[in-house]
Order: structure tokens, then sequence, then C-alpha cells
């Protein structure tokens, strides 16, 4: 078997990412809902994005407690890929749970939509060989981007 | 632009770029390892800025809601959120993943109708039937992205 055969996910397996993903889709838009509760009864963006990571890394770490003794071992590329990507989501909770207590959640949300067209501009640079852009994922990306736009600019 | 503004467009940088980070360290780490690891260096930096720009006082005004809220918020975005999305995103890639977490905002919606009593008016729901057709093109497209 070669290489590139081995890496092939089975459509099983892509549609349960695609369950997954939904999954965490729901569970990031009642996150938000809740930070902005708080952020507008005075709670600072930052301090409230802080105490999340705080209880979320406690959370994973006892969720995954079983698997630290068997962990593959992590490459330096990896570590370090993990630090920028640590960076973005720190400035990404920081500035959307600040932006919360200056704009409506229903605005906000609606923004975030166009996090998959950043995705796609940075996989262009960083995944280039190991993920590829077809012409429908683009269109596909391209209709959510809209559909998220114009709701954003209407609501 | 208003700052608010300003600042979710800086959150939208952010976590675009930072989905696709997450899934370059995946060639060389587990989806775990990388998530939490992610959540300690995220948690030391927002402590950091939280420092700079709010003072020590502001981590220390907390109560039994607070912790309440936080703590679910924690279950909700690293646990159910970002655990099952980078193992989504381990399994069907970055491509098809990331525009399916764009939607978020149809859920948002959902909320707002549910708990806020809000009507959507029908630009809302044009925009909502174009984010689940552009999902459905992508959703159908997975066995291609496997060729």
């Amino acid at each position: 078997m070669s290489e590139n055969s081995r890496n092939l996910s089975s459509p099983n397996k892509v549609t349960s990412g695609i369950f997954l993903t939904i999954l965490a889709g729901f569970s990031f838009a009642f996150t938000g809902f809740i930070a902005n509760n708080l952020v507008d009864n005075g709670r600072p963006g930052i301090i409230v994005g802080f105490y999340e990571c705080l209880f979320g890394l406690i959370l994973v770490m006892g969720v995954n407690i079983r698997q630290i003794p068997g962990r593959p071992r992590t490459t330096r590329l990896a570590l370090f890929w993990i630090a920028l990507a640590a960076v973005g989501f720190a400035t990404a909770f920081g500035s959307f749970y600040t932006a919360l207590s200056r704009i409506d959640y229903s605005v906000g949300a609606p923004i975030l939509g166009a996090v998959p067209l950043v995705s796609y501009v940075v996989v262009l640079f960083v995944l280039r060989g190991q993920e590829r852009i077809t012409f429908r994922s683009l269109l596909g990306a391209l209709l959510v981007v809209i559909g998220v736009g114009i709701i954003g600019t209407t609501s | 632009m208003e700052l608010g503004i300003a600042l979710t467009l800086l959150a939208t940088l952010g976590w675009g770029a930072g989905d696709v980070f997450a899934r370059k360290a995946m060639f060389g780490a587990s989806p775990s390892i990388v998530l939490s690891s992610m959540i300690a260096i995220s948690m030391v930096s927002l402590g950091i800025v939280g420092l700079f720009l709010e003072g020590a006082a502001a981590f220390g005004k907390i109560d039994l809601r607070f912790l309440g809220l936080v703590l679910l918020m924690g279950a909700l975005t690293w646990v159910t959120g970002n655990l099952l999305y980078f193992h989504g995103m381990k399994r069907a890639g970055v491509i098809i993943a990331a525009p399916i977490l764009g939607a978020v905002p149809l859920p948002a919606i959902g909320l707002a109708i549910v708990f806020g009593n809000e009507q959507p008016n029908a630009w809302v729901i044009l925009g909502a039937a174009l984010i689940v057709l552009g999902i459905t093109i992508l959703v159908t497209d997975r066995k291609r992205m496997l060729q």
C-alpha cells in the first residue's frame, strides 16, 4: 500500500468528522451566547477568556488523562505550529469577547462566518500539498460566507 | 469602523489562521496534545494581556455565578467545541470542517429566537438558506476530496 493511499480518509471517517464539527458548532454558538451575557454585565472579555481557558484546560486534561501515558511523540515542528495556533486562538477569544461588550452577539456572530475564507487563504500557504481546495469546496465556502454576510448586514 | 467590528474581524483572522496552524500541528501530534498545549499557551497569553489591560484585581472579582458560567463555557468551547472540532478536522480535513463551523451564526440565530424571542426577517432566512446550501455542497464533495 502506498503512503498516499494509507493517508486517505474513508467516506465514513469524513462523515463522522462532519458530524463532530456540527456538534462543535452548536457548542461554540452557546459559548458566544453566554460570553455575551457575561460581558454585558461588565466582565472584561479578556478575563472571561482567561477563566474559560483555565477551566477548559482542567476539563480537557481530565478527559485525556488516560491517553497521556501512551501518547505518540510530538515533533518540534508540531510544537511550533501549536504555539502559532495558540496565539491565533488567544487573539480570537480576547478580541471577540471584548468586542461583545461593544456590539450585539447577533451582529458579531455572523462576521465570524468569514473564518472559512481566512482559513482557505492560509491553507494556500501553509497546507500546500497536504489539503486540496476543489471548485466545489470553494463554491460551498463562498455560499456560506455570502449567507453569513447577508445575515450580518441585515440583522 | 466601530472598534467592536474591528475586534471581531481580528478574532476572525485569529480563528481562521489558528484553525489551519492547528491542523498543520496535527501532522506531528495527536489532536488531544495539540488542544491541551494550545489551551495552556492561550491561557498564559490571555493572563499576561489581562494583567496589563485590566490589572491583577480584575482576576479576583469572581462570584459563583461567574465561575459556573465560565466553567460551562470551558466545557462547551474546549471539550465539546474544540476537542470535537479538532477530531472532526483530523477526519474530514480543514477544507470541509472550517466552512461547517462558519455556519455557527445559524444556531446563534436559533438561540436568539428561542431565548431572545426574536423574529428573523426574510434576509436572515435567505442567508440561512445559502449557508445550508453551501454546507450541502461541501458535504457532498467529500468523496471528491478523497480522490
